[in-house]
């Protein structure tokens, strides 16, 4: 009697948290943006760590992607694998080049990328 | 939508009802501060300039000088000289007369006295303070606007939120008749080709691709490479990675309209639309250049990081007292670090709790506030001054 009782007055709370933290959950979900749909690197609204599912968000679609390391607000990850010497392709344009493989969920930064203007040593 | 703002004889409207206390070479620089002081309205503006500098250098500055005491934000202005300045104070003053504003000369070499210049600088700065204090307000229309917009600080929060809102407010100033100008020619670096695809002719793309292929020319002779301050350490710790993609996110802000000409440093256009002023990304320097260009007030489009944690701006510590500066910042860690040094926040639309267009509502609600004098920004309200920069060019003697 007394367990009914329990079990039944635990349970109705206990479903009710439960949509709640699904819907906490899916609100809190990581977040990043694809500006065009050219582009080859999504931009992180959020902090992520290794593993992360990231919601990708491209037009009206969004995508899902798991990133490959931790990588902070703001940064880069590729959507697909840009091999070195391939262009690295933000707002539909090139933003830069690969020096070295990237792999898709891997940060794309200035340790894996360089500007092709201002240097002097390109045509 | 409609502003308050004080009309001048030559059709211009402007939002702030300055005296403007102009010195016509740096050697002087004390003058304005001391004519100006406790004087409702009076500015001081000294600048970088003496008997210094060559050839287009002086073109360059008196052109400033003159069309900055031409900013609609000026009622009148008092100009002092000493008679013996490279530039000429006689010619300031008569373009000035050229552009019907109020304006008094007064120069040592006639006077021959310091303490005598300063009264008599008070006594007329006072004069015009009176004057402008009788003017009153009228309303005036969005299109009556030449807004300035500049992004700085910038990070990836910049080419996603904030810079798209700036565009946004731009679109709709310029399809109200008004003028929008940019500037930043190191920050189109890796652009110009879209910049080009929307410049009104051949000319006009012909001008943006000379301006850019300049300021690579002059990196590269200086033997130094680009990559090591564009984009700048904070830029780079935001997660921008190459200057190709800063220019690219950083256009965004001039909005989607043709591109009717690039201006020179501290010129003034010739029509109404949006408008590429050629000159630097260095915020003192652009501050003084785009207020000459006649804007009456500014947009600055703030990313996160160090730069978010000024009270004022990015290389530009001093309060500059030409034209309200209204600080944006789409970067939720900065605002929420310093919510009392940003006057606009969009981070909103990150949180998907807003759309661009909403943001770029709100921002124009702010801009008729601030323009209509019902609000002071947090830039305006600065204590700290400095004399002006004018962008030099050429060697200094």
């Amino acid at each position: 009697m007394r367990s009914r009782c329990l079990s039944r007055s635990m349970a109705r709370p206990f479903s009710v948290q439960t949509n709640d933290i699904n819907k906490r959950e899916e609100s809190k979900m990581k977040k990043a943006i694809v500006i065009d749909l050219k582009d080859n690197v999504a931009t992180l609204l959020a902090d992520v760590d290794a593993n992360d599912v990231v919601h990708v968000m491209m037009g009206d679609k969004t995508n899902e992607t798991k990133v490959q390391e931790s990588i902070q607000f703001g940064h880069k990850f590729a959507m697909k694998t840009i091999n070195k010497g391939q262009n690295v392709v933000k707002y539909g344009e090139v933003i830069g080049q690969a020096t070295q493989d990237i792999g898709e969920g891997q940060h794309v930064h200035v340790h894996n990328v360089e500007s092709l203007r201002g240097r002097g040593d390109l045509a | 939508m409609r502003f308050q703002g004080y009309r001048r004889k030559n059709g211009s409207v402007g939002v702030r009802n300055l005296v403007a206390v102009i010195a016509t070479t740096g050697c002087i620089n004390e003058l304005p501060q001391l004519i100006s002081r406790r004087i409702p309205g009076a500015i001081p503006l000294g600048h970088n300039l003496s008997c210094s500098h060559l050839g287009d250098d002086l073109k360059q500055s008196t052109r400033t000088l003159t069309n900055l005491a031409g900013n609609p934000n000026i009622f009148g202005v008092v100009l002092v000289g000493m008679g013996c300045e490279q530039m000429s104070p006689e010619k300031i003053y008569q373009d000035i007369q050229k552009l019907e504003k109020p304006v008094e000369l007064l120069m040592l070499k006639n006077v021959e006295d310091w303490n005598k210049l300063v009264s008599r600088g008070r006594n007329a700065a006072q004069r015009m303070s009176s004057q402008a204090s009788e003017l009153s307000t009228e309303e005036a229309q969005l299109g009556e606007l030449s807004l300035a917009i500049k992004c700085g600080g910038s990070d990836t929060t910049s080419g996603v939120v904030s810079n798209p809102v700036a565009g946004f407010v731009a679109d709709r100033i310029i399809s109200e008749g008004g003028t929008v100008v940019f500037t930043e020619t190191p920050e189109i670096l890796g652009a110009e080709h879209v910049l080009v695809k929307r410049a009104i002719n051949k000319n006009v793309a012909g001008k943006v691709l000379e301006a850019t292929k300049n300021t690579e020319r002059r990196i590269v002779e200086m033997g130094v490479d680009l990559r090591g301050s564009e984009p700048t350490p904070a830029n780079i710790a935001g997660g921008l990675t190459t200057i190709e993609e800063k220019s690219l996110g950083a256009i965004i802000k001039a909005g989607s309209a043709p591109l009717q000409d690039v201006l020179n440093y501290g010129e003034r256009p010739s029509g109404k639309g949006l408008y590429f002023m050629d000159g630097p990304a260095r915020t003192a320097e652009l501050l003084v250049g785009i207020a000459a260009t006649g804007c009456q007030l500014m947009i600055f489009s703030m990313g996160g990081g160090l730069p978010s944690l000024l009270p004022m701006l990015p290389a530009a510590p001093a309060r500059f007292p030409l034209m309200p500066v209204i600080k944006m910042s789409g970067n939720p860690d900065g605002y929420e670090k310093r919510k009392d040094f940003i006057d606009i926040y969009v981070g909103s639309v990150i949180e998907a709790e807003e759309t661009i267009g909403q943001a770029g509502e709100r921002l124009l609600q702010e801009m008729v506030s601030v323009a209509s004098g019902q609000k002071q920004t947090i830039y305006e309200k600065g204590t700290y001054e400095e004399p002006l920069l004018i962008q030099i060019d050429g060697p200094s003697l």
